[in-house]
């Protein structure tokens, strides 16, 4: 894919991703930088879980893995409409410190009605992920 | 029973909008209401699939301590969460989140939930989930 290509498509991702409701409510943030996306979740008092640790909900690391995928789909496919998500799949590795959380996904397959994507998220260390995930999403032309 | 601890929301509970209901046995029910933040898009087509992993996280965890077997205040952690998403949810009726605690084994508890907007049995979303328990430590199960 042309250089051009891939920054209309992750221009294109960052707004659809800016306007999407959930995305904003949570403070999710996208990065591109040499030709990956990468996402972003501050750190913010309202995404705990357990207040004594403390540490993140564990729906909002559900969550964020599942926007991580999301908009790494939207990345590489360019498509304006959003796919829908049919099944998920979350691995629980660490506890999700109230620090800063960041994450990346890989499109394993991309076929024509279904998109199977693998995302990770880890906070200080990248090779110490706080949980992984697996995603299939079903493509706008058929949902 | 369980009042106080159960009904104790995390923050990100609160802010997200979930609603403790009732519990019947082994099963609890938890409401999600409808606000803006949780939509998909500003269409308000339909809610976000984030929202609704994260209730069914929530009731997911909450319901092992209605099970005969769990030791009152012992810690637990979510190992891992599977989601079907079977339709969209649409944006005009709440949520329902009925989790049911199956087993408890070894320190380990099985969890199956379904979120459904009119009907129980025409579900929204379908998971399953396992726990760790006793993660700190600090309890015995009643084996």
């Amino acid at each position: 894919m042309s250089q051009r290509a891939l920054q209309d498509y992750g221009e294109r991702t960052i707004r659809i991703m800016a306007k999407m409701p959930y995305a904003r409510f949570l403070g999710m943030k996208i990065k591109i930088e040499s030709g990956q996306l990468m996402t972003c979740l501050p750190a913010q008092e309202k995404l705990t879980g357990n207040p004594n640790l403390p540490a993140l909900h564990g729906g909002v690391i559900g969550s964020f893995l599942e926007l991580t995928a999301l908009s790494e789909w939207l990345f590489r496919t360019g498509e304006q409409d959003l796919p829908r998500t049919t099944s998920f799949s979350v691995d629980y590795l660490r506890s999700g410190r109230m620090q800063d959380t960041f994450g990346r996904a890989v499109i394993i397959r991309q076929g024509r009605r279904i998109s199977n994507i693998q995302a990770t998220i880890w906070q200080s260390n990248a090779d110490k992920p706080v949980a992984v995930a697996r995603c299939n999403l079903l493509s706008p032309a058929f949902s | 029973m369980f009042d106080g601890e159960i009904r104790q929301l995390p923050p990100f509970a609160v802010v997200l909008g979930m609603e403790y209901v009732r519990e019947e046995g082994s099963k609890l029910w938890v409401r999600l209401r409808i606000s803006e933040h949780i939509l998909q898009d500003t269409q308000a087509s339909c809610v976000h699939g984030g929202a609704i992993t994260a209730t069914l996280d929530n009731a997911c965890g909450w319901c092992i301590r209605t099970h005969s077997q769990y030791e009152n205040g012992t810690s637990m952690a979510t190992l891992d969460l599977r989601v079907d998403f079977i339709r969209p949810a649409v944006p005009e009726l709440d949520i329902m989140v009925m989790a049911e605690c199956y087993a408890i084994q070894q320190n380990m508890a099985y969890v199956k939930a379904v979120a459904y907007q009119t009907s129980m049995h025409d579900p929204v979303a379908k998971s399953l989930a396992t726990f760790m328990l006793d993660t700190l430590g600090t309890t015995r199960m009643i084996e």
